[in-house]
This record gives structure tokens, sequence and C-alpha cells, in this order.
């Protein structure tokens, strides 16, 4: 994560002038007092002997006991509390300190098995303690954890060493920037970011080259991290990436995914003072309005940039002039998918998937890719979507939340009460034992068999790689494999 | 005065940042200029759109005050379109209403809105659902931690 502190325009120079002389002034006179920070601890510790020279090992109990209770407290919140409370807690562990980490390190001893109950903002603050010597270790358990592709908490793993990342673990972190799971290609990316901080000539390039091919990631949000930290290393084009977000305007069936989009661009853009004209991200980006405001603000961007070029070491120069590749560039929204699927597996990764009225599947959001099926598949499908409803009456949720959800988008059958259905499935990291209704389980199977098989596809594009084996294996993941009924042909394929 | 000089000394490396960084009630407006730019809250009887993006974008950080624009929000009659949370139980009073479809055992505070059905009863609704109500913004606060910062009271779940 690039550090996004800047100075509020709140701060008149004036005020700013005060600040800067209290501090040095402060830092100054403190210097001639006592001669070392040192000097100033020492001090420190000469008023508690003056003031409580009374302070004896009864008292150090008594505040043990009451840090000890906070710690199983906090712990209890943080494993257990609801979701929002989840994070909080772990932070006051880590504000803790040393006496957290050390209590934390004895339920962090066991098997990855056994990790996994202490559930993911623990384990995302095991490499959050700073000097802490049971810190370094809860951060070392990480990553086993990583390394475990059935860890359900990975992303948490990722994020956590990503805090603090060590150069030895170089290599390790370059590994990770492929992993199926964008929030862990995001950690990786962060921390290899850290570790090349105020790098030059070789180690720079190799960096950039990383950077740049995340560019191209088939997440949003991971194109959006490489784009800042590109722009944070002096590639100013790399804006444009973020410029390309806020010309979105795509949906997953009620979800606005292109408008959440545009919203973290903007939002991105604004924490680093680029001026947005009258941009809004409520209206649509062809709205008069945006669409001035945009190809205003990117010819800017591009005055900008090429300014900034110039200051770039010249094997640099050019490199991201030539702006966002397809992947990353806005499209019409998919306006005649019928049905869809939303797989969102804690181990897998996430699949948005469309069948449209003229037999294309559409995978991803914003620009996605799309496969021409056989003629009738969406049609067949469209039929095993309406019989899978029948036993299932007006259910429409099986499970409990957590970080596992199967979403079926379908037609109803009885278009009079409302065109579509949806369909969910939801669950935490434990396997839940005939969670998915037989009748889904089926449909499910249908829409698996319609994705082309693998020699059929593009393997260059991430999106379509291995596409049918990766989204059977999501569907085990979550409500465990999706069986056609035997004797019973699967959904068309080409 | 060696004491003296040290509390000073203190004073002045725990006062200089706070002057240094953003202090003021109006922090972070500046940088959330442009989703200000929404329909501005008025006394008519009509309710005001409110974006769930631009709450959950909005800059919030613990113990400071919510951008104006939120604050002047509060008590108002607002719709609000959202999802209801993944796993909202039947039969309750209170749900969350969220900006994706599955924030998947994720929520961050600013992330959703805590909604009351001040008549009905929950029954979960997938798919996004748009909600009309009395809205309020501030900290709400249990054993320290924060659980709620934007809320609305609304008659009952849509049909």
């Amino acid at each position: 994560m690039i550090p996004r502190f800047h100075l509020h325009p709140a701060c008149t120079p004036r005020r700013t002038l005060t600040g800067f002389v209290l501090l040095w002034g402060s830092v100054a006179i403190g210097s001639l007092v006592y001669p070392s920070f040192a000097g100033i601890e020492s001090a420190t510790t000469t008023v508690w002997q003056e003031e409580d020279a009374g302070s004896d090992e009864e008292a150090n109990v008594e505040v043990d006991a009451e840090l000890q209770k906070k710690i199983k407290t906090f712990l209890g919140h943080a494993r257990t509390g609801s979701a929002v409370i989840r994070p909080q807690a772990a932070n006051r562990l880590v504000s803790i300190g040393e006496p957290a980490a050390k209590r934390i390190l004895e339920f962090a001893n066991g098997t990855n098995a056994q990790l996994v109950l202490l559930g993911a903002n623990l384990i995302e603050i095991f490499g959050a303690f700073e000097n802490s010597p049971s810190g370094d270790k809860l951060r070392a358990r990480l990553w086993p954890a990583l390394e475990d592709s059935d860890f359900p908490w990975r992303p948490a793993a990722a994020r956590g060493l990503r805090l603090r990342p060590d150069p030895s673990e170089k290599e390790r972190f370059i590994r990770y920037l492929d992993d199926p799971i964008a929030p862990v290609r995001l950690a990786a990316l962060d921390a290899l970011y850290t570790l090349t901080e105020g790098a030059e000539g070789k180690e720079r390039d190799a960096y950039l080259k990383l950077a740049v091919r995340r560019l191209s990631d088939e997440s949003d949000f991971v194109r959006r991290e490489a784009a800042l930290q590109l722009f944070a290393r002096g590639h100013s084009y790399a804006l444009l990436w973020l410029i390309e977000d806020m010309r979105r305007a795509d949906n997953f069936f009620g979800a606005p995914t292109g408008k959440t989009a545009r919203y973290e661009a903007m939002r991105a853009l604004m924490a680093r003072d680029v001026e947005l004209g009258e941009y809004n991200p409520e209206l649509p980006p062809e709205s008069d309005v945006n669409r001035n405001g945009l190809a205003d603000l990117e010819s800017r961007l591009r005055k900008m940039a090429a300014q900034s070029e110039r200051k770039l070491p010249s094997s640099e120069q050019g490199l991201l002039e030539a702006g966002p590749p397809p992947i990353a560039q806005a499209a019409p929204a998919i306006q005649n998918a019928v049905i869809g699927l939303q797989l969102k597996s804690c181990r897998k990764g996430d699949y948005y998937l469309r069948w449209t009225e003229d037999d294309v599947l559409v995978v991803g959001v914003g620009n996605p890719a799309r496969i021409q099926l056989a003629t009738g598949t969406t049609a067949a499908l469209v039929a095993a979507g309406k019989k899978a409803q029948e036993p299932l009456k007006d259910q429409v949720f099986w499970g409990r939340a957590g970080c596992d959800m199967e979403g079926y988008y379908l037609p109803r059958a009885d278009p009079a009460i409302s065109p579509l259905l949806n369909l969910i499935i939801a669950k935490n990291e434990e396997p839940v034992e005939g969670l998915r209704p037989a009748a889904l389980s089926e449909f499910g199977a249908a829409l698996a068999a319609s994705i082309p098989a693998d020699e059929e596809l593009d393997q260059e594009d991430d999106r379509t790689r291995a596409l049918a084996t990766r989204i059977r294996a999501a569907f085990e993941s979550i409500g465990g494999p999706t069986v056609a009924p035997a004797g019973k042909a699967a959904a068309t394929t080409r | 005065m060696p004491l003296l000089v040290l509390f000073l000394l203190l004073g002045g490396i725990l006062a200089a940042p706070g002057l240094l960084l953003e202090t003021s009630s109006t922090a972070g407006e500046y940088t959330l200029a442009a989703i200000e730019r929404g329909d501005a809250p008025d006394d008519d009887d009509d309710a005001i759109d409110v974006s769930i993006l631009a709450l959950k974008n909005a800059r919030y950080r613990r113990g400071r005050p919510l951008p104006r624009w939120i604050r002047d929000l509060d008590g108002k009659r607002v719709n609000i379109w959202g999802f209801m949370a993944i796993g909202t139980l039947e039969g309750l009073q209170k749900f969350e209403l969220v900006p994706e479809s599955c924030e998947c055992g994720r929520s961050k505070v600013n992330h959703f809105v805590d909604v009351t059905l001040v008549e009905g009863r929950t029954k979960f609704i997938p798919g996004r659902i748009t909600l009309t109500g009395i809205f309020h913004a501030s900290e709400q606060e249990t054993d320290g931690f924060i659980t709620s910062l934007y809320r609305l009271s609304t008659p009952n779940l849509p049909r």
C-alpha cells in the first residue's frame, strides 16, 4: 500500500510554519537539555522513580492481570465478534504489542488447520507487531499458511506479510503475483513496492516490469494499485488507467461494478490532489458533464505526464504512453445476459460469468472476455434453470454468511412475479455437507458443462485459461461438487 | 526545572503534528468535493437520493467529524439502494444494507447502513433493493468498539 499522507489544504502556511517551529524548537531545546533521546528516556524513568517510589511487585501483578484480561477479551472479539468489531479488536491487540503477540503465539504453533480457527482478522495482524520477538515468530508463521492452497485466509496471510516485507522474501512475493486470488496478488505487489523503494538500475527495472504486467491484471483493483505505484515511481501516464475506470458503466445483474470502480478511481485521484473538474461518479460517464470533464482531465494528465517523463531515465520514457490495454478499457455494458453465476471462494477466488441470449459466455466484469458458444446453449440453460426452480419453492438462500458464496441469476419460471430470480448459497470456511440443493447442483453442473474445453479457449488470457476446470474447483470448494444425474446429458457445448 | 523543560518538550512534540496535519472540523471535505455534488439536502418532504457508494467512499476517521454533507443528512428522509447483507436472518428488526451483494464476512464500519424496520421484520431478499426512511449518521459505540456509523429507520422492506 502506498502511503497516502499529505498536508491538508486547511494547513495554511502560517499553521505549517507554527507546527514546524514548535516541533523543531522542542527538539532543539530537548537536545540542549538532554544530549540524546536516550537521555529523555532516562529522565522519564527518573520522574517515575521520583513520583512513584512505592511501585512494587504487587502492583505489577495487578497490571499484568488487567492486561491479560484485556488481551483475552480482544482475542475473543477478534475471533468471534461481529464482522465490524473483529478488525477493531485485532488492531487493539496490535497496539498492546508484545504481551498480546505472545498470547496469540500460544494458539499459532499448531497446524494450518488449527490456525484457521483464529479467523482472518487475527491472521492478518500476525505481521503487524513491531519490535516484538513473539510478533516476529507470528509473522514467520504466515508463510506456511500462504503456501497452503487449502488455507482459507490466504489473502489475510498475504496482507500480514506485506506489512514488513524482508528483502530475502522478494522471490516469494514475485511468485504470488500470479496467484489465483486477487487480494493475494495485490498484497504481493504492495510488498514488492516497499522492497524496491529507492531502488535504481536493474532492481528498479525488474520491479517496473512486474508492476506493468499487473496493469493488465484481470482484477480492476490490482490494476489500479499497479497504476498508483507506477505513478508514485514517476510514471504519470499510469493515471490513464484510473481515468479509464472513471469511464466505466458496467453492471453485473444490478450490482454497479462500473460505478464502484468510478468511485474507487476518483477517490484515489483526489487523494493525490488531482483536480477532477466537474466529474460526478453518480452520473453516467456518457453524460455531458462527465464526458467533457474526463476529456479535459485526460488532456491535463497527458500534458503533465509528458513533462514528468523527461525526468525519467531514457530507457523508461514512453513505457505507458499508449495507455490502457483492452482489458483495462471501459466497454459497453452487457445488455442481453439472461443467466449469471457469481462464485466467491475463499480458496479458489472470484468468478463472474454471464450467458447471453445470443449464446455468448461473458467472463469477468469491466471489459470482459467473450466466448462464442454453440447455438442453443443459452436456451438449454434457461430451460434447465426454470426446471431447477420447481423443487426450490420460494427458498432463495441456503447456509450462512461467510467467505464462500454461489450466486445464481436466472429467469423466473413465473415472470409475473419479477423477471429475474437470484438464488444464493453461502457458508464460512468450513465444509458443509448437503448445503447446495440437488436441483441447483444439477443446474451448476449444466453451467460448468457449457464452458468450452481448455484447448478451445485462449490460454494466454488469465480469465479464460482452464476456465471450466477452475469453475468446477470453485463450485467444489463452496457447495461441493456439481454432479449431473447419471445418464443425463449436461447442457450443450459446441 | 529539568522536569518543566521535559514537559514543555513533550508538549511541543505532541502538538506539532496536530498543527501540521488536518485538524479542523472541515477536514476531508476538500478531497470529497466531487462526491458532495449530489443532491443537496433540503426541507422538502421529498426524500433525498443518497448513494451508498458515496457514503462508503466518504473519508472517515474514528473520532473525527464526518464530512459536512453527511452530517447535513442526519435526521433527513432519504432513498438509499443496496443489498441485504448475506446471511440476514428472518424475523429480525435489524439488518445491514451493503453496497456489494457479497461483503462475505468483511465489514468496515463505513461500508454499511444499519437498517431498523420500525413495523416489519426481516426476510432475506437477494438482489438490489431501495429503502426510504430517516437517516442518521454518527459513531455508535459499544464496549469501546464502533458498531455503526450510518443508520436508517424505515417502516418495512420493499415488496
